[in-house]
């Protein structure tokens, strides 16, 4: 066989196959605008996000969408909601079917391992887009999109705003609490205490315990829960989102409230990412590196208080400035499900470890 | 397959033994009826087996261990959970199938007043959704905030007990043996009031003749004879209970009461151990293998004995009930407020108030109509509508053709292997939806299947949910060809028409009741189905069940949930009241 150099059809299947490779790597260390002018030939967006189109009459996603398109008015959105795990399922066994029919799309960040492993992530350069590095995966498979602090929902003519700001962790495994707090089946704020920069494995499995002796109401819904709550049934919630509460008491509620004990536990609800087969990548990125911009947190916080809460800009922020806030480590979101089975276990289910 | 034998006693009609040619020939039609319900059946069930030894997604799947079993099975949770679920089947089966065979002998051979107009409202419990009738009786007992909780206390009050604590707590194991209980009487009731209908009333005639009096006849001869039909609706609800998951989810799993569906959810949902999922499955499968073992050895291999339809005429005598008249109307109105009034009354409350979260219920002066009027600008809604039609008259009438074909085969067929067909028809039941749709979503998706075109249309759920409700259909069309005695088929042979003929034109006329109260029932739970739909719901093939479900888990507008429960309940009722009707026109004419 001749080398290369030496025969030229081989020499130019080469190089177009390298710069086919290239094109398939579309962001490896392009700017925000090279990423916008390609964005701007693809010319559309299939987003597949979990924000509602609007709630209670008031527009969310469209008026996200209404701020990215007057910065970016030549993308065309096509968007679907995806929310809760069947969808989040279905869509993932269908892109591992080959059937890809987003361009930016957000699944739970306890399918990052099982995506990497079916090879569904297109990796980007997410830094030079400027997105915050905290929040890209270390291989650059995408970035977590939703962040929230938890806290302890209360019940205000159960619990006196002066008596509820003081809540802290311990009083939902305190006996004076026995089989009056609720909690749901899936407490994710255990996760993030679990890190050794919070409470530690050793503290968090014990007061797993603790909790699970205290006789706590388990709920499989956390809106479900927190209609319970608003009703009466129980005077408080232990590892409610931030978000569900703000939204409420902005749309109206009037008894209730949240507390934030320390350390607050900050959640990475969803991750975000272009699909390797996605059919408009650079718009897809477009969507992504904008949503996380101060612009994109803004509005989103704005319109479904899902801003990032370390940001002055959302609404929570200044609830929990100066408290301890642990960080959250990848290696923790890539081990979520692990601790999460442990914690269970802790808690008396049967799990597989 | 080709294979035919006569059973003890039964006339000499034997079809001739045959080469494996002429009997493949002969029996084309058989072959491709069973190979089509094991293609059905056989794929989640042996997805379910493999992902129990696996860990992983079933997408990605990990390597092969045993992991899942050791866990399931050295932790004390699970036998508890193993308690829990046989007192939860247990009982809620006694409660509905001694309510179902007293109504079904009140309505088809009693005097009872009104017999009709109760018949027929024995089918609307059916038609609510099970999750909203669930998640109504929360509304009503929950402790603190249940509307009938707070009455009762109030009452109390009133008598001088102040600060009494909440009379009734639903999220207890009485609770959720109460609404399985109460929600499995029309299935087991159109299990067997098909049975009492087509009963020859000779056994009974000379019973009387013989001075038994009414309660003697009805436990030495009407039970006894119709043991077929009862046991295959014991069997068939006990099942059903244990695979049961609403109330065990609502009502169960906040007072920390696991039984096998919400062990499995929890394993799907919130671990996402689908290994896990699969090893309680692979138990809960091998459970039910049993009772249909049981089953079988009771009836099947004794049909004959159970045949009350046979050549010579029969009308079943009307038995005077007397003085009880009134008092079996009143009790199945108290069993008519518990099972539709009171669940309908607290949704429809709740459709028409601005919002479900106040402190405490809205006033009638703030009622608005608001959610109702939304539902007809919801988007997609005309067409999703057009699905859950397509989706239930199909799935319906598949599943009730399949299963009249299929059962017999499994009683007249003397083939070797029917007792697995029949154990596979009814196991398919004991597979999750969650795990059916899964494995439907493998199937199609991947070539060669893929090419079908199968996967995001209205067919692939029809064919999930043919699935699903395969095992309750043949229940019924068992029972009901086990009545029939084989004298009148084998007198179709003898002049001369093939078996298909017989089978279409002798057998099915003569159970048609069981048929169509087998095609109404799986159209009501066609009509409301939640997880298979939504698993496998794309772009274009959106049921309103899928609508009502994002409503109620996602969008979290319980109220515009609640209306959309309510309209559908009200197309449910009168699907099953216009099924009724025909059914009585048929059977008189």
């Amino acid at each position: 066989m001749r080398a290369p150099a030496k025969n030229p059809v081989l020499l130019a299947y080469l190089v177009a196959a390298i710069a086919a490779f290239l094109e398939s790597a579309p962001a490896n260390g392009l700017t925000l605008d090279e990423v916008a002018a390609r964005a701007k030939n693809e010319g559309q967006v299939r987003l597949g996000i979990a924000s509602r189109k609007e709630i209670s009459g008031r527009p969310v996603a469209t008026r996200i969408f209404e701020v990215f398109q007057k910065r970016y008015p030549f993308i065309k959105i096509h968007y679907q909601r995806v929310s809760g795990f069947g969808q989040r399922e279905r869509i993932f066994s269908e892109m591992v079917a080959g059937i890809v029919n987003y361009d930016a799309l957000s699944l739970s960040t306890r399918q990052i391992d099982d995506g990497i492993k079916a090879n569904l992530f297109l990796p980007v350069d997410w830094r030079s887009l400027g997105v915050d590095p905290a929040s890209v995966h270390p291989k650059n498979f995408g970035v977590t999109y939703r962040m929230e602090p938890y806290g302890i929902s209360y019940n205000t003519d159960m619990i006196k705003p002066a008596e509820g700001q003081k809540l802290t962790w311990e009083d939902c495994a305190h006996p004076k609490w026995k089989g009056k707090v609720a909690i749901i089946d899936r407490p994710r704020h255990l996760e993030v205490l679990y890190q050794d920069n919070a409470w530690g494995r050793d503290k968090t499995l014990a007061y797993a315990k603790r909790l699970a002796a205290n006789n706590p109401v388990v709920e499989r819904s956390r809106d479900e829960a927190f209609t319970k709550l608003l009703k009466g049934a129980y005077p408080m919630l232990c590892g409610d989102r931030s978000q569900g509460v703000l939204q409420e008491k902005a749309f109206g509620a009037k008894n209730v409230d949240i507390a934030f004990p320390e350390p607050v536990p900050i959640v990475h609800v969803t991750f975000m990412f272009v699909p390797k087969a996605a059919k408009f990548p650079h718009a897809g990125m477009l969507w992504i590196a904008w949503a996380l911009s101060e612009e994109g947190q803004k509005v989103h916080d704005e319109t479904e208080f899902t801003g990032n809460p370390l940001m002055p800009s959302s609404a929570v922020y200044h609830r929990i400035r100066g408290k301890k806030v642990p960080a959250i480590s990848w290696d923790l979101l890539t081990r979520s499900d692990d601790i999460l089975r442990e914690i269970l276990t802790a808690m008396g289910f049967p799990i597989v470890q | 397959m080709g294979r035919e034998a006569k059973s003890a006693g039964a006339p000499a009609v034997a079809f001739r033994r045959a080469g494996i040619a002429e009997a493949v020939y002969r029996d084309l039609f058989f072959i491709a009826v069973v190979a089509l319900l094991l293609w059905l059946i056989l794929f989640p069930i042996g997805q379910m087996i493999i992902n129990s030894f696996r860990s992983g997604h079933p997408a990605v799947p990990g390597p092969f261990t045993w992991q899942n079993y050791v866990v399931a099975y050295s932790n004390p949770l699970t036998y508890r959970m193993i308690l829990n679920t046989f007192l939860f089947a247990g009982t809620s089966t006694l409660i509905s199938v001694a309510l179902a065979v007293l109504f079904a002998w009140l309505t088809e051979r009693t005097d009872m007043p009104c017999r009709n107009l109760a018949w027929g409202l024995l089918l609307v419990p059916m038609a609510m959704p099970g999750l909203l009738f669930s998640i109504a009786w929360v509304l009503l007992l929950a402790p603190k905030i249940g509307l009938v909780n707070i009455a009762l206390k109030n009452l109390l009050g009133w008598f001088g007990f102040e600060g009494a604590s909440d009379p009734i707590n639903i999220y207890s194991l009485g609770g959720m043996i109460f609404l399985d209980g109460l929600r499995g009487i029309t299935t087991v009731f159109l299990l067997v009031a098909g049975a009492f209908r087509m009963m020859d009333p000779a056994l009974e005639e000379a019973a009387r003749t013989a001075g038994a009096n009414h309660r003697k006849v009805f436990f030495k001869v009407t039970l006894p004879v119709l043991l077929p039909a009862v046991l295959a609706a014991f069997l068939y609800s006990f099942v059903s209970s244990m695979e049961s998951f609403e109330a065990p989810l609502v009502v169960g799993m906040p007072a920390k009461i696991y039984v096998y569906s919400t062990m499995i959810y929890f394993s799907t949902r919130v671990i996402l151990s689908y290994g896990l999922a699969g090893a309680f499955g692979v138990s809960y499968f091998l459970l039910a293998l049993i009772l249909v073992y049981i089953y079988q050895r009771a009836v099947i291999h004794r049909a004959e004995r159970f045949a009350t339809i046979t050549g010579k005429g029969y009308r079943p005598r009307v038995i005077a009930l007397g003085k009880w008249r009134y008092p079996a109307l009143g009790l199945f109105f108290v069993y008519f407020l518990f099972a539709v009034v009171l669940p309908l009354g607290v949704l429809l409350w709740l459709s028409l108030v601005p919002d479900d979260r106040g402190q405490s219920w809205n006033l009638p002066q703030h009622f608005t109509l608001k959610h109702y009027a939304n539902l007809f600008l919801e988007e997609g809604i005309l067409k999703a509508a057009w699905n859950t039609a397509v989706i239930t008259v199909t799935t319906a009438t598949a599943t009730v053709l399949l299963a009249f074909f299929i059962s017999w085969i499994i009683v007249r067929m003397k083939v070797r292997g029917r007792f697995l067909l029949d154990g596979f028809t009814f196991l398919s039941h004991a597979v999750p939806g969650i795990l059916v749709a899964l494995s439907f979503i493998f199937l199609y998706l991947q070539p060669p299947f893929r090419y079908l075109g199968l996967y995001g249309t209205v067919w692939i759920i029809s064919l999930a949910l043919v699935t699903q409700y395969i095992a309750f259909a043949s229940r019924a069309t068992n029972a009901a060809i086990t009545q029939v005695h084989r004298e009148l088929e084998e007198a179709g042979r003898v002049l001369g028409a093939k078996r298909t003929t017989v089978l279409l034109k002798i057998t099915l006329p003569l159970v048609f009741p069981a048929v169509a109260a087998a095609w109404i029932w799986v159209a009501a739970h066609a009509v409301r189905a939640f997880s298979v739909p939504l698993m496998l719901a794309g772009q274009e093939n959106w049921t309103l069940s899928v609508i009502l479900w994002h409503y109620w888990a996602e969008d979290r507008i319980l109220p515009q949930a609640a209306a959309l429960g309510v309209l559908l309940m009200l197309a449910i009722t009168l699907l099953t009241l216009a099924g009724r009707r025909v059914i009585v026109q048929t059977f008189s004419q």
